[in-house]
């Protein structure tokens, strides 16, 4: 049936209370991007800190991966060099002492008979003692030797029914020829031990050489350990064959010989290698010395959570009507790389780039929708879809509201954002003695910042949108930077460094700033190689 | 008392809470979505919008106001967003009469057909027409948020007007054709 109606009326009517059920698909769309909006807000830092923190870990892990493959690689050639001689050697004395292994568990085998020669080390002692007091005279103590020597068949006959492998018996001669050794420098009498002991003292000799001469580049302690353990069972090998050709029935004498031998040896040997690792030590300390000296450049991966607010809150680049208003710096991460050249043991030149983003918020103002042209904030060169946007301050709006609807004007936010490539020039001054492993410094120089993001936008609970540019911003201005560092060496090559930064901007704006004075705070951290 | 909770719970991101919020609105936002959109496409895109915007400013809701009138505001505005960033203000001033009165047989007249036509009308004349006559703005509100004057305003409502009741004219011409056609077989 045909009304006649208001057209008005008829959508109204109809449309009233209109429901139509969206897609599923929405839903899904609205989960999806909540999701990701919490994210977003969450994860910028994390991830960007994370972001960092994998590419120094993958800087340090490669760095010990590469500095650990030179050392393993010193290792291997010098152990090589090592074992060589000797084997060689030993394949002249015994065969079966060429495996180090085997006479390794050799070794292991004659340790486990450490606990019953030990009360044997005791009456050892005691007898070395009228030994020392027997053996003033040289005479006295070659015929030792001499007798010494002579009874080394006999020993070694009974060290082989004692133990029964060959390779010990070749490690006894080798203590033996120690022995006769030691005996020999003192006495000063080299011939007389050559005649009994000639090939098994050369290939020691050789040993010894061969052993001293690598030990710089070897692993002392293994070494050390190595010896030691070897004499101490030579030691007590020795102390059982002592026991046995008691039993035997060797003469007081020979046994008093052998017995202050075994201890001399046990002395010399455990001091001799002492003696080179103070030796080595210091060479390698100097070594390193030098080597840290010589380094000049160092280069770095820094980040730094920075800070950046405003000295005087009563002041707005943006418009003069803000300078009242509330604001809050922003919290952001400046990442980028540094390079240091050292002038000397106290100063360092250091440069770099670096990327900053900085801004801040302006609390407390009202936006509406205005074509007044003259509703413009002072300083934004506005988008050309933002021109509808009219933002005033708090205290602005009370002269405006009456002519604007109030109720369409919206709380929110005046946000000014821009960013940086940043360039140090800094000077690094070193209070610490360098030698030392934690290092503190000072820090002062200047930064050249290029202006690379300029924007404007504002936020209410309804929208957020682009306003367009500060028309005020340099593209060129500076920061005054002091600030100090910590670093700590973690090797030669690699140290890691905190530094808390303050960092003064100057001529950020080019006009009407309106006595803001911006500044900057982070803590820089970063991991150092130097080269 | 319900809803005041519900809300709460949005604010701290309950999920559930949030699709609860969304199956008890998202029928009358979604039409109201359709009403401001061109197409049904955008209209979806609206709505998921516009919700996106509700949850996450959900805690800034005063609880005040009525929070479906909050939540139609948000929607209205991101509807209106889209449509400013869009398009490039033009300037129209047409003198046509207030009051437009057409002729119809509303059995005749289907929903579909008026969401449609609706849809098919000029961004701002659609954007005019359904703040002043289906959600009850002033011109003068609307000037303020469309960033046009009260005149311009009033002249998009009016040609908006005209423009549908063509359309409807046109409608129930070819209904009676219809009518017509089946009575003469």
């Amino acid at each position: 049936m045909k009304t006649t109606k208001n057209i008005d009326r008829l959508f109204q009517e109809k449309l009233k209370d209109l429901e139509v059920s969206p897609p599923a698909n929405v839903w899904k769309g609205i989960e999806s991007n909540l999701h990701q909006k919490k994210s977003i807000t969450t994860l910028p830092l994390w991830f960007r800190m994370s972001g960092a923190a994998a590419i120094l870990l993958l800087l340090a892990l490669g760095g010990i991966n590469y500095f650990d493959k030179n050392s393993n690689e010193i290792i291997i050639t010098d152990t090589n060099g090592i074992e060589n001689t000797p084997v060689n050697e030993n394949d002249i004395l015994n065969p079966a002492i060429n495996n180090s292994n085997e006479s390794n568990s050799v070794i292991a085998e004659v340790n486990q008979n450490n606990g019953a020669s030990e009360t044997l080390k005791a009456n050892n002692t005691q007898t070395e003692k009228q030994v020392q007091f027997n053996s003033t005279t040289k005479n006295s103590l070659i015929s030792e030797v001499t007798e010494f020597s002579n009874s080394k068949n006999d020993l070694e006959k009974l060290s082989d029914t004692s133990l029964s492998t060959e390779a010990t018996v070749a490690l006894i001669d080798k203590n033996q020829s120690n022995n006769a050794k030691d005996i020999n420098a003192k006495e000063t009498d080299a011939e007389k031990l050559l005649k009994f002991n000639k090939i098994e003292e050369n290939s020691n000799s050789k040993i010894a050489s061969e052993s001293t001469n690598s030990d710089p580049f070897l692993n002392n302690s293994i070494l050390n350990s190595d010896s030691k353990s070897n004499t101490q069972s030579l030691f007590n090998t020795n102390k059982n064959a002592i026991a046995q050709s008691k039993e035997e029935g060797f003469g007081e004498n020979n046994l008093d010989a052998i017995q202050k031998t075994v201890l001399k040896t046990e002395e010399e040997v455990a001091f001799v290698p002492n003696k080179h690792d103070e030796l080595l030590n210091s060479d390698v300390s100097e070594d390193i010395k030098e080597e840290e000296d010589t380094k000049k450049w160092s280069i770095a991966s820094s980040i730094a959570p920075i800070y950046y607010n405003t000295f005087n809150t009563k002041g707005s680049p943006l418009d003069l009507q803000f300078k009242d208003s509330p604001k809050t710096g922003s919290k952001s991460v400046a990442y980028g790389v540094k390079i240091g050249y050292k002038l000397n043991d106290k100063l360092t030149l250091q440069s770099g780039v670096s990327k900053i983003d900085v801004g801040y918020k302006i609390g407390n103002v009202f936006i509406n929708i205005t074509n007044q042209l003259d509703a413009r904030l002072a300083n934004v060169n506005y988008t050309n879809t933002a021109t509808i946007l009219n933002v005033n301050a708090e205290s602005f709006l009370d002269n405006v509201a009456l002519e604007t609807s109030s109720t369409t004007a919206l709380a929110g936010e005046l946000n000014q954002s821009f960013g940086y490539i940043e360039i140090p020039l800094e000077l690094k001054y070193t209070l610490t003695n360098t030698s030392k492993k934690l290092g503190v410094n000072l820090i002062g120089g200047v930064s050249t910042l290029l202006l690379n993001k300029n924007n404007v936008f504002v936020s209410t609970a309804e929208f957020s949108s682009n306003l367009g540019e500060a028309n005020n911003l340099n593209k060129v201005n500076f920061s005054g930077n002091i600030g100090f560092d910590v670093d700590y060496k973690i090797n030669k090559y690699i140290y890691i460094n905190v530094a808390p930064m303050l960092k003064i901007h100057t001529k950020t704006f080019s006009s009407s700033d309106n006595n803001f004075k911006p500044y900057l705070f982070g803590v820089y951290t970063g991991i150092n190689y130097k080269f | 008392m319900g809803l005041k909770k519900l809300i709460e719970r949005c604010a701290n991101n309950d999920r559930k809470a949030q699709a609860e919020v969304y199956q008890l609105f998202s029928g009358k936002l979604f039409a109201l979505c359709l009403k401001y959109s061109k197409n049904y496409t955008e209209a979806q895109d609206n709505l998921q919008d516009g919700f996106i915007t509700i949850f996450n400013k959900i805690g800034q809701y005063n609880s005040k106001g009525s929070f479906e009138g909050w939540m139609k505001r948000i929607v209205i505005n991101t509807a209106l967003q889209k449509y400013r960033s869009k398009n490039i203000l033009s300037l129209v001033t047409e003198e046509i009469p207030d009051e437009i009165i057409v002729e119809v047989d509303e059995d005749t007249v289907s929903l579909d057909f008026l969401l449609g036509i609706i849809q098919e009308l000029p961004d701002r004349y659609r954007m005019v027409f359904n703040l002043y006559v289906l959600d009850g703005y002033s011109h003068k509100e609307i000037s303020t948020k469309l960033s046009i004057s009260e005149g311009t305003s009033k002249s998009n409502l009016s040609r908006g007007r005209f423009i549908l009741k063509e359309k409807i004219k046109k409608n129930q011409f070819d209904q009676q054709e219809i009518i017509a056609l089946k009575m003469q077989n």
